[in-house]
């Protein structure tokens, strides 16, 4: 997996590519922490060139959107589709989070 | 730590340097002292063929300066003889006279041919001869005696010169060694110079004798002279004189070499010779010139080893000083090398207590910039850098010391929670159950469960923490116990219990890990199956005369994310054979060497491909498969799976 990091006031945008399991979820983690810390409460997480998407990197985007919250800000998920699209909705994230189908109007709304 | 003790016992740096110094310092001596003494061997040599020939260059000319001043008398006397014919009386006063004039004479004749100077007699013959203070006078010549046919007569009157006689006795006169100069002389008669008679002068050579031995060169060289025909004139040993040649001593050693310098001797030339033994018994050294007039060969000869005595005392000397020399070298060279590998041996002390492990000891302090001082200047780097590694690696090794018992505490929290006797219900016919857990290294927190909640239903369950190690682990345990809990408590319905797990997960849960649950319902009188899900993989249905399908979920959210999900139960009916396999994505998600999963399809081929109905033998077939495909790479996640077999309702209801 890779992780491409763009800044598009006001928020972060965060680009993942390739495969997110449980491998991956560390530097996930790692990235989102180390912003959060730095003080951005506001990420668009863009997954249109993820490829696929274990239970374990659904967790950790569940548990990285929660410590957002907590913090007061939020994140928005956008190109979400295909395989991944239907992994969201069966495992009941589909609900948890605003899809917007492009950055552009993923970053209207945060 | 173990090391190896310092035991061996060497030669010091310090003795070693020095011999090695001193090995070198010694072939340079060596060859230097070796040139140095051929050098001066040959400088020896050619110094004492010098000298020996102005020695011999001396003598030969003070007994020449004789023998010349001898000659000239019967030369004059001759002379006088051939200028007019004498009386008897005036000749014998004339030959007395000329003897009175000169001492160094001892005798002369005057020697007729026969019947030349009185034709009545055969032998004219006036010897006149120094006898004490008076002038003798003999007649020569008689039937015994008749001297025209001796040497001394004959060999000048055929060569028709003068001659030198070989030296001899005289035994009449005292004893003693003389020679003969003879000279011949001759008179006009009828324009032709006709022979008359000889002319000679015997002197006594014991001024030769005396002036000879008093040659001496070095310790014991002398000098000798032999004559003519080889035979020894003078020489210190007074048994050779007369009695032998030269060619009887070297006759006597058997030495060729000896006769050819007696040959070239004799002959009259000069030259330097090394001679073996014959006079010495050892080697010496020969120089030899001849005396021209009587054609005899004066030789100065000199033992080697007198020759050489200097030089050797003197090799003997250097030697010595060099010797003594070298062992006051060595002795500076083994204190400089011992000074200058002290800091060297402290080091290697202390590196000593390193190798123990004394990691803490002051290493020597060594203030020179030279190259021991770097050397002590790195080891001291290296111990501190050693010190370091082994305290982070006692770290590294304590930490992964924890994880690994960590990992094992977890390891041995998830697998004591899972049910593990099977088959697990065997009174119940109507179904068969079989469930495997194989833990990933780290542990992912799988969980699988089942129990019967009455006599005809049986509540089973699957899932999967999202978190690893002890927590999840913990997680699990928690997530299974409520699970049992609720479930046990009347909890017909799938989708309440989830519920219900879900909102006691969601209290106090700080750590945000979520657990995925699949879990269902089987009435197995009647094959009603009821299921709810949250969050976890699709199960797989192999109805008994299909393929495998993803069981159709009711929709739900992962455990433990948000205390308002709502959950929703599906059912349907299983009929006689049918099959369900419930698994974690550690199946779909194993990967191979290069990277791949395993995937969903591949499990669908694998559940297809096998026609027993023992829910073990497909559980077996499908970790098969999967280590098959992992091909030896690591397994990241726990691998799950639960397979139940439906038999049908055959059996009466009780």
């Amino acid at each position: 997996m890779q992780i491409i990091i763009a800044k598009k006031a006001p928020a972060i945008i965060l680009s993942i590519y390739g495969h997110f399991n449980a491998a991956a979820t560390a530097e996930f983690e790692r990235i989102f922490n180390q912003h959060l810390d730095a003080g951005e409460r506001h990420f668009v997480l863009n997954l249109a060139e993820m490829t696929f998407i274990s239970s374990a990197g659904l967790c950790s985007i569940l548990a990285t959107a929660k410590k957002i919250k907590e913090r007061d800000g939020n994140i928005v998920i956008c190109a979400l589709q295909g395989e991944a699209l239907k992994v969201f909705e069966i495992s009941g994230f589909a609900a948890l989070f605003s899809f917007y189908p492009t950055e552009a109007a993923a970053l209207k709304q945060v | 730590m173990k090391t190896a003790p310092l035991t061996f016992r060497r030669t010091s740096l310090a003795v070693k340097f020095g011999l090695m110094v001193m090995a070198g310092t010694s072939l340079v001596f060596a060859a230097a002292f070796i040139y140095n003494h051929a050098l001066s061997r040959r400088s020896i040599l050619r110094n004492a063929e010098i000298n020996a020939s102005n020695l011999a260059g001396a003598t030969v000319g003070r007994i020449e300066a004789v023998l010349n001043g001898v000659e000239k008398i019967p030369c004059y006397m001759a002379l006088c003889l051939e200028q007019r014919t004498w009386a008897r009386e005036d000749l014998t006063a004339f030959i007395s006279n000329g003897l009175a004039a000169n001492p160094d004479i001892f005798g002369s004749t005057v020697a007729f041919e026969p019947y030349t100077f009185d034709p009545h007699s055969r032998f004219f013959a006036p010897y006149c001869y120094h006898q004490g203070t008076d002038i003798r006078q003999i007649w020569l010549g008689s039937d015994q005696y008749q001297y025209f046919n001796w040497d001394w007569y004959i060999l000048p009157k055929e060569l028709q010169r003068s001659v030198w006689s070989e030296p001899f006795f005289d035994e009449g006169g005292g004893n003693i060694l003389m020679t003969t100069y003879s000279v011949p002389f001759y008179r006009l008669l009828n324009g032709q110079r006709q022979f008359q008679g000889i002319v000679t002068a015997d002197i006594a050579l014991d001024w030769l004798v005396n002036m000879v031995a008093s040659v001496s060169y070095l310790k014991t060289g002398y000098a000798f002279l032999i004559s003519q025909s080889g035979v020894f004139v003078t020489h210190p040993d007074k048994r050779l004189i007369m009695r032998q040649s030269i060619f009887d001593v070297a006759e006597g050693a058997n030495d060729a070499h000896l006769r050819q310098v007696g040959q070239a001797m004799v002959h009259g030339d000069t030259g330097f010779v090394r001679l073996e033994s014959p006079f010495f018994g050892k080697p010496a050294w020969l120089y030899y010139a001849p005396l021209k007039s009587p054609g005899w060969s004066l030789g100065v000869l000199f033992p080697e080893d007198e020759l050489f005595a200097d030089a050797q005392r003197m090799g003997r000397n250097i030697l010595l000083i060099g010797l003594a020399g070298f062992v006051i070298l060595f002795l500076i060279i083994v204190l400089i090398s011992a000074t200058v590998t002290r800091p060297i041996r402290a080091l290697a002390r202390t590196t000593a207590d390193i190798a123990r492990g004394n990691l803490d000891i002051k290493l020597p302090l060594v203030k020179s910039h030279d190259e021991v001082g770097e050397l002590s200047f790195a080891f001291d780097n290296m111990r501190v850098a050693l010190k370091e590694y082994i305290a982070g690696l006692t770290e590294a090794t304590a930490a992964r010391e924890r994880l690994e018992s960590e990992l094992k505490i977890a390891r041995t929290i998830q697998m004591s929670f899972l049910p593990k006797h099977f088959p697990p219900f065997p009174e119940q016919a109507e179904f068969d159950l079989f469930a495997r857990l194989e833990p990933a290294k780290q542990v992912g927190g799988d969980l699988y469960d089942f129990f019967l909640l009455d006599d005809q239903h049986l509540f089973f369950s699957i899932g999967d923490v999202s978190d690893k190690g002890v927590p999840a682990a913990l997680f699990m345990a928690v997530t299974k116990t409520l699970m049992k809990g609720i479930a046990m408590q009347g909890g017909l319905d799938p989708a309440s219990v989830l519920e219900h797990v879900n909102l006691e997960l969601c209290k106090e849960n700080d750590s945000l890990m979520f657990v995925t649950v699949f879990c269902a319902l089987l009435n197995f009188r009647t094959g009603e199956l009821v299921y709810s899900n949250a969050g976890h993989n699709p199960p797989l249905i192999r109805r008994a005369d299909g393929q495998p399908e993803e069981l159709p979920l009711p929709k739900g959210i992962i455990l433990g994310a948000i205390e308002e999900a709502r959950y929703t139960t599906a059912s349907l009916t299983l009929h006689a054979d049918d099959m369900l396999v419930l698994y974690t994505d550690g199946v779909t998600e194993a990967m191979n060497p290069s990277q791949d999963l395993y995937s969903l399809e591949r499990l669908r081929e694998t559940v297809n491909g096998v026609s027993d109905q023992n829910p073990k033998t497909i559980v077996d077939a499908i970790f098969q498969s999967v280590t098959t495909y992992a091909a030896g790479a690591p397994q990241s996640d726990d691998i799950t799976v639960l397979a139940l077999h439906y038999n049908g309702t055959s059996s009466p209801i009780r």
